[in-house]
């Protein structure tokens, strides 16, 4: 009796084990479990939008200016290279169009008006594909090609520091809010615009937009725009947020890194994204003179990008004196009017914030 | 049944776990990673153990069913 159940239970015990599936299978569902646990997190981190609490303190606009030690290198020329081919071919060129504005009647000696006089017009308005002039603006944009990389140069004379400002996607300071550049462009009437540095897709790094602290939590290298119109790139371990507010900060990004080190090129970063890359980054001449470089990449035949060493390297050719990478990649974008002037990377993608320059007393 | 796929869940959350550290590691602004290195060293030892771990007991539980 015994010996028979026990072989029973020999015959039956194969039959009872649950079946396994085949190993492929088991490898599949496994990685369509890890693909869709990283498609839920994606969509909680990045994709839902969700209020941030901002810290609401409004920047005045100080009385007094603050002491800008001398730039290593200053320029007020045209800042074009010589090694570099100027190209506009692909930039149809089209008539341009002049608006007559009332003139100014008197100018301060000491303003940036009176200042960058050469770059202004008398209220006449002149804008064609690459260029705005106006009483208070100069926009000049150049396509140019360094090595296999085209970038588009963007050489920016202002009159007022609130000509330099940056928007929001909707609007609305908060995370996972985004909206295509150009989109967020038009809606600011933006005359130069270009990707900021997606500040809504993390916790950290300081905020500080159109004279508004919303983030003061540090996070590396931070570029700060004062009032006066002078700008500093600041390593984390040098940040001094109670400094930056005495002195007057009208913007303030965190994404980086800085691209020059008292105004040299640098070859170290504080960033581990250094291969060949679609880059946006700001550059600093002077108060009111300021550029915005665009590099398109990734796109084989046309344009590999730059590493931020290059980047680096050509803002000191430039002539700049402070420069910060912005967020790149596939967000790199630029905009002029309603028209985007560079070749995106996969056309793109939606961001949380740009950085603009307006002209508000021009229609 | 939870014995069964208990060891897949660990395998399928650790493998997130590294595509979380390697993000963080080369863009430290994504900060899925806390910014003590120490941690974060420990942390991608724990993931690679328990990755392997999981991979020992999905192998063993096979070879045990056969």
């Amino acid at each position: 009796m015994g010996r028979a159940d026990h072989q029973n239970k020999e015959s039956i015990q194969p039959e009872n084990k649950p079946r396994l599936l085949p190993l492929p299978w088991v490898i599949l569902i496994d990685l369509v479990l890890i693909g869709a646990g990283l498609i839920v997190f994606a969509m909680f981190h990045h994709v839902m939008p969700r209020d941030i609490q901002t810290s609401g303190l409004s920047l005045p606009r100080p009385t007094t200016t603050r002491t800008v030690t001398p730039d290593v290198t200053t320029s007020t020329a045209s800042p074009t290279t010589a090694s570099e081919s100027q190209s506009t071919a692909t930039m149809a060129s089209s008539q341009a169009e002049t608006t007559s504005a009332p003139t100014e009647p008197s100018l301060d000696p000491d303003s940036w008006q009176a200042k960058f006089a050469d770059q202004f017009t008398d209220g006449t308005v002149i804008r064609t594909d690459q260029e705005y002039r106006s009483a208070n603006l100069a926009i000049t944009i150049q396509q140019q090609k360094r090595g296999d990389a085209v970038y588009y140069l963007a050489d920016i004379y202002m009159s007022d520091i609130e000509q330099f400002r940056s928007a929001f996607a909707a609007g609305v300071y908060g995370r996972g809010l985004t909206d295509d550049v150009l989109d967020i462009a038009v809606e600011n009437d933006a005359i130069l615009a270009m990707s900021g540095d997606y500040y809504g897709i993390r916790d950290q790094g300081i905020v500080i937009r159109n004279g508004e602290l919303y983030r003061d939590v540090l996070f590396d290298d931070v570029l700060v725009l004062y009032y006066d119109g002078s700008m500093e790139t600041v390593e984390a371990k040098a940040f001094d947020m109670d400094r930056i507010l005495t002195e007057g900060a009208w913007q303030a990004w965190s994404f980086g890194p800085m691209l020059l080190d008292q105004g040299e090129p640098m070859t170290t970063f504080n960033s581990r994204v250094n291969p060949d890359n679609p880059r946006s980054a700001v550059g600093y001449y002077e108060p009111g003179h300021y550029c915005f470089v665009l590099v398109d990449g990734r796109q084989a035949g046309y344009s590999s990008g730059m590493t931020l060493t290059e980047l680096s390297q050509l803002f000191f050719d430039l002539g700049c004196s402070a420069a910060y990478n912005l967020d790149g990649g596939q967000s790199a974008i630029l905009t002029f009017f309603d028209q985007v002037v560079n070749q995106p990377y996969k056309d793109g993608r939606k961001i949380s914030d740009i950085v603009y320059i307006a002209d508000p007393g021009t229609d | 049944m939870i014995r069964r796929a208990l060891p897949h869940l660990c395998l399928v959350g650790s493998i997130m776990m590294l595509t979380f550290i390697v993000i963080d590691f080369f863009n430290r602004a994504m900060h899925f990673i806390g910014g003590n290195e120490v941690f974060n060293t420990f942390l991608l030892i724990f993931t690679l153990l328990v990755l392997v771990s999981s991979i020992w007991t999905i192998c063993d539980h096979r070879r045990s069913q056969r």
